[in-house]
């Protein structure tokens, strides 16, 4: 695998979030991701994009997450990626995809351009909405980012339809949440190593206690299963139209994997870090906030793990499960 | 990044025909076998089984060809590790010796021992005992008693290893033991290798939980080794045997011990329709699919030639996790009167099997240790 563009990315990503976190969407950081290019990179070149792979275009996603930056960068990326799917042109500005209805929309009121989907006979239509403040019902999630209900009823025309079954979209905001939570328990788990290699107790470091030290050990393995989960959804993401079969249980297994590690991670994290942990001047709930809210918003453990049991529960081939879970295993492209 | 990494795998077209292949022989080979036989894993032995195996090119899958091996790499040789543990294939004989004798032996062997045991480990013929544990020295390694003197012609060795799975049909075992005092607690060890057939080695029964035999306590009394049975360096032994294990940790009989419970579970919810709990079905079923990954990633690092430590520990102790939670799993999910006792009888061999899951190959405790270790906390 050529990591160059891999690294560059997150290189580039990094030094772009480094302590720029916070609870508000920042206009000026919004700007600079734009001049970066992010919002753009899953298009094709000639759709005014940069052609890159998922797992390279979701790499700012998941360093924006360790460093708590309040943006729309993912659900941007995915609403380009379906305008791009709609033969639609790209938008500039922050965007979201939003299922006709009312569900909640992350950042709603800050967006320029809403994706708006809708269930229809002729297939799922794709509607490009530019809403006013007025038309937002705000709302916040736990850890105080915008969630606001769009009040627009879907247009009568809407301007594309796409061959895509609802649930790949679906599965794609679930994926952005696995990648989300991945990224934020890698920065959680590097929060506490520190602190626990700092606070002394009982005569020397937290870290020296056994007790802690296996704390934390449980809390990396949750952080290492929660990036694979997240690695294996965007990494079948690339083949999302061709072969959705593939990419939507593993975008399924990701979000319910993902959320189940962000349980114990945020725990575990609150636990070791004692009462200043709990504090609102310590930086840490910033991070867990975000773990519990992201790991119910779209689709949460109960949601997706039903769409896995109903899947293996009905398979027909030979009547094994086993088969059927290779043959979602990453292909060489032929 | 904080947590060490686990690169994603790409499969070949030549590693799904791999998996097919196997597939075809299993569902022959395994035919007349019922499940609850195909739930005792990889503690199922038959020597024909495994023979047929070597036949047909399936272990010492990464040994060069030189030694009787197929010159593959570790990827190879998981998909081939997946398939037979996937379908409950009866792969205890050769077990021990295709997963950690035969790439201790290629690394440290002479050319001797390479030449005349590893060709007969790929044949699947050639059965290896584990000799580490003893009855005062489980986790604590660097505490065995066990003692190889140097005489004239070579060694004597005297000690008890305990716990050693399939010693009754072993035709070698690896044992770990004292060859010299020594101030540091790791050093003074060696690997000797022990051709079960000598004078003076009396192998006993143990029988686990269930009643079963597996286990074995190995005596030696006064064995006389020749001096081409020490493997590797005099005094090297515990760098070796740490080495050893690191190949004894993240394969996949490291979270697949319970499947079988897992299709046996799928295939009486067919018959009725599922509970409430679908929820404890689907989570397993996505934690079952993240262990694969993080279990074939490193074994792609293996096959780069890499020596993943830490990133093995952490598979080995989300797996035993796994599949010690499979069956409480299945006690949720199933209703009562939808178990039948061919289920039955597999749900208690693994049940009574689980608890030795967190043991073996390195205890919980053991393994977050190495964990907080690599964390850079100790």
């Amino acid at each position: 695998m050529d990591d160059s563009t891999y690294s560059m990315v997150i290189e580039s990503a990094e030094k772009l979030f480094s302590d720029r976190g916070g609870k508000d969407f920042d206009p000026a950081l919004w700007a600079a991701v734009e001049e970066a290019g992010f919002p753009l990179a899953l298009l094709s070149e000639d759709r005014g994009g940069y052609g890159l792979s998922a797992r390279e275009a979701f790499a700012p996603v998941r360093v924006a997450a360790a460093h708590g930056v309040a943006l729309p960068l993912g659900e941007t990326l995915l609403a380009n990626w379906v305008l791009g799917a709609a033969d639609l042109d790209p938008i500039e500005g922050p965007a979201a995809l939003a299922w006709d209805g009312k569900a909640a929309v992350p950042f709603g009121r800050f967006l320029k351009t809403v994706v708006q989907l809708c269930e229809t006979d002729a297939g799922l239509a794709v509607s490009v909405l530019h809403p006013r403040a007025e038309d937002w019902q705000p709302a916040l999630n736990y850890a105080g980012e915008a969630r606001d209900t769009l009040t627009l009823a879907a247009q009568a025309k809407p301007d594309a339809h796409i061959a895509c079954a609802p649930v790949v979209l679906r599965a794609a905001m679930a994926m952005l949440r696995a990648v989300q939570i991945a990224g934020t328990t890698d920065a959680v788990a590097a929060m506490c190593i520190n602190y626990c290699n700092e606070r002394e107790q009982f005569g020397r470091p937290l870290s020296k206690h056994q007790a802690i030290q296996h704390q934390l050990a449980v809390l990396a393995t949750q952080g290492c299963a929660a990036a694979v989960a997240a690695d294996m959804a965007v990494a079948a993401f690339d083949r999302a139209l061709e072969q959705s079969d593939p990419f939507v249980l593993s975008a399924a297994a990701a979000k319910v994997r993902a959320a189940e590690a962000a349980t114990t991670v945020s725990s575990i994290s609150h636990q070791v870090h004692g009462a200043i942990g709990f504090s609102e001047e310590y930086p840490l709930h910033r991070l867990t906030c975000r773990l519990w809210s992201w790991r119910d918003e779209d689709g949460s453990e109960a949601h997706w793990a039903k769409h896995l049991a109903d899947w293996a529960v009905s398979l027909q081939s030979g009547g094994h499960l086993w088969p059927a879970l290779t043959a979602c295993d990453l292909r060489e492209a032929t | 990044m904080t947590l060490p990494t686990f690169p994603l795998e790409t499969t070949t077209p030549a590693q799904i025909a791999l998996r097919e292949e196997l597939r075809t022989f299993l569902a022959d080979a395994l035919a007349d076998l019922p499940a609850r036989e195909r739930a005792r894993s990889w503690i199922g032995f038959d020597a024909d089984f495994s023979a047929a195996l070597g036949q047909r090119g399936w272990l010492g899958m990464t040994l060069p060809k030189a030694y009787g091996g197929h010159g593959r790499n570790a990827v190879d040789r998981h998909i081939v590790v997946e398939e037979l543990l996937a379908a409950g294939a009866p792969v205890a004989a050769h077990w021990i010796a295709d997963r950690q004798s035969a790439p201790l032996i290629l690394r440290h062997g002479t050319e001797e021992q390479r030449k005349t045991i590893l060709p007969r480990i790929a044949a699947g013929t050639c059965f290896f005992g584990i000799g580490m544990s003893e009855a005062n020295c489980g986790s604590d390694l660097a505490s065995v008693q066990t003692k190889a003197e140097k005489t004239a012609d070579g060694y004597v060795l005297n000690g008890t290893k305990l716990w050693t799975t399939y010693g009754h049909k072993a035709h070698y075992m690896v044992v770990f033991c004292r060859t010299s005092k020594s101030d540091d607690r790791h050093g003074g060890f060696s690997q000797v290798l022990v051709d079960m057939s000598l004078p003076g080695i009396t192998v006993s029964p143990v029988l686990d939980i269930a009643g079963e035999h597996h286990f074995n306590e190995v005596s030696f009394d006064n064995v006389a080794l020749p001096s081409n049975a020490l493997l590797g360096k005099e005094g090297d032994g515990w760098a070796q045997v740490i080495s050893e294990l690191a190949f004894e940790r993240s394969g996949p009989d490291r979270f697949l011990s319970s499947y079988v419970l897992i299709e046996e579970l799928l295939r009486c919810l067919k018959r009725v329709s599922a509970g409430s709990e679908t929820t404890d079905l689907g989570r397993m079923i996505a934690r079952l699919m993240v262990l694969r990954q993080m279990s074939l990633s490193v074994a792609g690092r293996l096959a780069r030639g890499e020596q993943p430590v830490l990133a093995a520990a952490i598979v080995k102790d989300l797996g035993a996790l796994f599949e010690q939670d499979v069956p409480e799993i299945a006690r949720r999910v199933l209703r009562d009167d939808a178990a039948d006792p061919e289920y039955a009888a597999v749900f208690q061999r693994i049940l009574l099997a689980a608890p030795s899951f967190s043991l073996r190959g390195g205890a919980r405790e053991i393994l977050r240790g190495i964990i907080a270790r690599g964390l850079g906390l100790r």
